[in-house]
């Protein structure tokens, strides 16, 4: 990739960082357009095991960023990506959190919050429609089903859900 | 239970402190830091109420970034202005940015093997149900009461279909989708304040 390119790649995210209400997840979408659709600097695999490695990993699972990164261009690449989705948006939040503290009842204040919820949902489940994409069989969107449920409804830990996961899937039932 | 939990809050003292409490915590938060976060800062360390905490919470869930971040620049300013902020910011971050790359560059041996490849493959999908799963636990939180049904659910089916079908840039949707959203969540809180 030249230099040019890293530039515009990284703005992409830098904007994206902006748009980040709600997680870093919810704006996957356009990060897998991005890197898979358009650039094709990484495979539909790719993105998906970075997605699960950000949430096995301890931290926030905005840290998905860096194993993006780390997947197109190393240790460098990991940095540069993690700096162009955290700061932007660290620097905006400091900020306008400044500012909210002392105005969080204005109704302005209140509609955004008010209003960004079915947006924020939205983007979450057109996330989960994107990482869906290349599902093979019945049993694998069956089996994605019944965890969104098991999340949805009760408060088992996620790391059990993995443990779960990982053994259906070595033993090869999924 | 305490009955007066702000005469017995405690400030952190440095901002070394401020940077290893939040490491600390972050380090324990697989699939989500929200719950450890109040748990240290609330119940052990005690420097916010719990009141205090959830009204952090909320305001940094309308910003961009991850909402833990979010809440510990807030957190972090409180105590020591924009370097209180960093150090809480570089404590949640660094560490976890260090392990998640040792993770990535181990995860590549694990698709040698069909065993260790089917294990990752489980672990994908688990991955996508909890993102699935997370998206409608929160729909929970969209306020119908005030914003009725059908506008949010009609606004919610276009985001997903734009967004998750049709691969529209996310910006366009947030410009679009957004402004009718606040436009109407704006309509909705002053009617609702003219009521009373």
């Amino acid at each position: 990739m030249s230099v040019a390119d890293w530039v515009t790649l990284l703005l992409q995210f830098v904007l994206l960082s902006f748009l980040a209400i709600g997680g870093v997840m919810a704006v996957a979408p356009d990060m897998h357009r991005v890197l898979v659709d358009e650039r094709m600097l990484l495979t539909h695999d790719q993105f998906l095991t970075a997605v699960t490695i950000g949430k096995v990993s301890p931290g926030p699972n905005a840290l998905m960023v860096a194993v993006l990164g780390y997947q197109v261009a190393g240790l460098s690449g990991a940095i540069a990506m993690s700096l162009a989705m955290v700061i932007p948006s660290a620097t905006l939040a400091f900020y306008a959190l400044r500012w909210t503290k002392f105005n969080a009842q204005r109704p302005g204040v209140r509609a955004f919050k008010f209003g960004s919820a079915p947006i924020v949902v939205g983007l979450l489940l057109a996330t989960g429609l994107v990482l869906m994409k290349n599902f093979s069989s019945t049993v694998e969107t069956i089996f994605v089903i019944v965890i969104a449920v098991i999340i949805w409804r009760t408060k088992v830990h996620l790391m059990l859900l993995m443990l779960i996961g990982a053994t259906l899937g070595a033993i090869g039932l999924i | 239970m305490n009955k007066k939990p702000q005469s017995q809050l405690i400030s952190p003292r440095t901002r070394l402190e401020i940077f290893f409490v939040f490491t600390l915590l972050t380090l324990q938060g697989f699939g989500g830091v929200i719950s450890v976060a109040q748990r240290h800062l609330v119940d052990k360390k005690r420097w916010l109420s719990n009141a205090e905490f959830l009204e952090m919470f909320s305001l940094s869930q309308v910003l961009p970034g991850p909402n833990v971040c979010n809440l510990a620049l807030m957190i972090g300013d409180r105590y020591f202005g924009w370097s209180g902020a960093v150090s809480a910011l570089l404590g949640m971050l660094l560490l976890p940015f260090l392990v998640i790359l040792i993770v990535a560059s181990g995860f590549g041996f694990l698709e040698s093997s069909p065993l260790s490849t089917g294990a990752v493959k489980g672990m994908t999908l688990v991955a996508v149900g909890m993102t699935l799963g997370t998206a409608t636990r929160l729909a929970s939180g969209v306020d119908f009461r005030l914003l009725g049904w059908p506008i949010p659910l009609l606004l919610m089916i276009g985001v997903i279909i734009s967004v998750g079908v049709f691969r529209i840039p996310i910006v366009w949707i947030v410009i679009v989708c957004g402004s009718i959203s606040l436009v109407w969540a704006w309509t909705r809180i002053s009617a609702e304040g003219d009521q009373r």
